[in-house]
């Protein structure tokens, strides 16, 4: 009873509940998911000078699709996430969500910071309840939505944790669980494991992939690590800084899950890499 | 939270007593003779009999009844109205631009320069009193809860505007949480600067009951064992208000690691 509930809703997660493969869930989504960023540049006022952080970014995602976004640091990467989501309007260009312009956060776009950003004061199960506090849901459905997602990340038992009782890892995880709760079109992830540990960073890349493909959600991750955007990455987009920019784009063309000493992902990580030692002309009139 | 703890799992940390013990045992060895070191003619026995008599007259706790009653009509006045001008002026920049400097400038001016001031506006009675409690309270719960509102982080505002929180969820579980440590100091402090100014509106207004006019009562008549006792009930309660604060404190901040 209950879980006909779920799959009555709207957005809810059909793809898991009816056990279709993952591609039939992509064919599923509404077709109104597409996210566009046309022509965006933006820059930040230091000492009343204009500073260029982002250049003309142009890049499509269609539903479904894992985009990796992979630079140094201070190429803008996180700038780009936060007018995606919506958090910050002021930039030139266009960036459309289903064919129309993002002006403000909107839940059918989800976000995970670098820092997981729970809210000390709440439990784990809590927090991940707070993301949809503004959507008229019934408390058991609330109750279930919120019991699968700890599930899905793998947090069962820790539900009334504090954050500062759980580790790095789970903390993030747990922020993982809030933003896709309420089930949103596009999940955008900004360096999520930048701050855990080197072996919880390779298990959770497999989690990520295993939610990613269970959900059937669009993926936008940003990262400094270039094996971490090969392993995700259906397209990876490689940014040079200052200001930021596309050098290259790299579609890997090969399904998921993957093997991590693929000689393919192998070849593309020398590529990439290469796209770093040989960067392009640098502007530094600015 | 502390070796303690951790060693004595079961036992009270009663560190804290010592001091006190060891003041109480020098004054009932000698404190009290004429040449003593602490309290003239005033032995422990004398204050307790004192105590006692004046227990079983009914004016201790005539006076006590009073200062007490005087401390939560004035903390109430003065802490709400506190609380609501420092959030107010904490969420809004308007607010903070308009009242911001006039709320600097009046909090510089000690609490007992303004007796004058409340005795002309209020009489010299009950009201006068009150006022300077309120006074006393109003300051330290604007100024902390100002302080700890305005300083919300960005990363917390960033989320709350990610997930759409409605104002009131937002009051209740981002603002206020975070609030709350810095609130309660301000509640702490509070909460003592009206004791004190209990006992200095007592004195320095018109006489009326409370602990304050107990002091005085013992100052006129060269009684040192009825201020000792005064003294006494003074600090006591003082610490047991402080004491009660920390308990809240614990319980509503439970989720702070260094709590739990």
């Amino acid at each position: 009873m209950a879980v006909s509930k779920i799959v009555q809703l709207p957005t809810a997660n059909r793809a898991r509940e009816t056990h279709e493969p993952p591609s039939i869930a992509v064919a599923r989504r509404h077709h109104a998911t597409e996210l566009v960023v046309r022509n965006v540049s933006k820059s930040f006022n230091i000492d009343r000078r204009p500073l260029p952080v982002l250049q003309d970014i142009s890049l499509v995602a269609q539903p479904g699709q894992f985009i990796t976004i992979v630079g140094a640091s201070g190429c803008g990467k996180s700038t780009l996430l936060r007018l995606i989501a919506g958090l910050d309007r002021d930039f030139e260009g266009e960036i459309l969500f289903g064919g129309r312009p993002v002006s403000g956060p909107s839940l059918d776009r989800g976000l995970v910071f670098q820092d997981h950003r729970l809210f000390p004061w709440l439990t784990i199960e809590q927090n991940i309840a707070s993301a949809f506090s503004s959507r008229p849901i019934d408390t058991a459905t609330k109750r279930l939505l919120v019991k699968d997602h700890i599930a899905l990340v793998g947090l069962n038992g820790f539900e009334k944790a504090y954050p500062h009782q759980v580790s790095g890892g789970m903390a993030q995880r747990a922020a993982i669980a809030r933003a896709l709760v309420n089930e949103p079109d596009i999940l955008l992830l900004d360096e999520p494991l930048g701050a855990v540990d080197a072996l919880t960073r390779l298990y959770l890349q497999e989690e990520l992939q295993r939610i990613w493909l269970q959900k059937g959600v669009t993926m936008i991750m940003v990262t400094h690590d270039i094996e971490e955007a090969v392993f995700l990455g259906d397209q990876v987009i490689v940014l040079q800084p200052r200001p930021g920019r596309i050098s290259k784009v790299i579609d890997v063309g090969l399904t998921q899950p993957r093997d991590r000493e693929d000689s393919r992902i192998l070849k593309l990580k020398k590529e990439i890499l290469g796209e770093f030692h040989n960067p392009a002309p640098i502007n530094y009139s600015i | 939270m502390n070796k303690h703890k951790a060693r004595f799992p079961h036992l009270p940390d009663l560190r804290g007593t010592v001091p006190l013990a060891l003041i109480f045992f020098v004054w009932a060895l000698k404190g009290h003779e004429a040449s003593g070191p602490l309290f003239q003619d005033a032995s422990i026995g004398a204050v307790f009999d004192t105590g006692l008599d004046l227990v079983k007259s009914g004016a201790l706790w005539e006076n006590y009844r009073a200062s007490l009653l005087r401390v939560v009509l004035g903390f109430a006045i003065g802490g709400s109205i506190g609380t609501a001008i420092g959030l107010l002026l904490g969420v809004s920049f308007w607010m903070d631009r308009l009242f911001g400097p006039l709320l600097t400038a009046l909090r510089q001016i000690p609490i007992f320069g303004l007796v004058p001031l409340l005795g002309l506006w209020f009489g010299m009675g009950e009201s006068a009193k009150l006022a300077l409690v309120a006074l006393a309270a109003f300051f330290p719960m604007a100024l902390n809860t100002y302080e700890s509102v305005r300083n919300l982080p960005t990363a917390y505002r960033e989320v709350a505007a990610l997930y759409r929180f409605k104002l009131l969820y937002r009051l209740r579980f981002v603002l206020v949480p975070y609030a709350l440590p810095g609130v309660l100091t301000g509640l702490k402090l509070a909460l003592s600067f009206a004791w004190i100014s209990v006992i200095g509106a007592e004195l320095f207004l018109s006489a009326a009951p409370g602990l304050g006019n107990l002091l005085e009562a013992g100052r006129e008549q060269f009684r040192i064992d009825m201020i000792v006792l005064g003294i006494l009930l003074v600090g006591g309660t003082g610490w047991a208000m402080n004491a009660a604060v920390t308990a809240l404190e614990r319980h509503l901040l439970r989720w702070r690691p260094a709590f739990s």
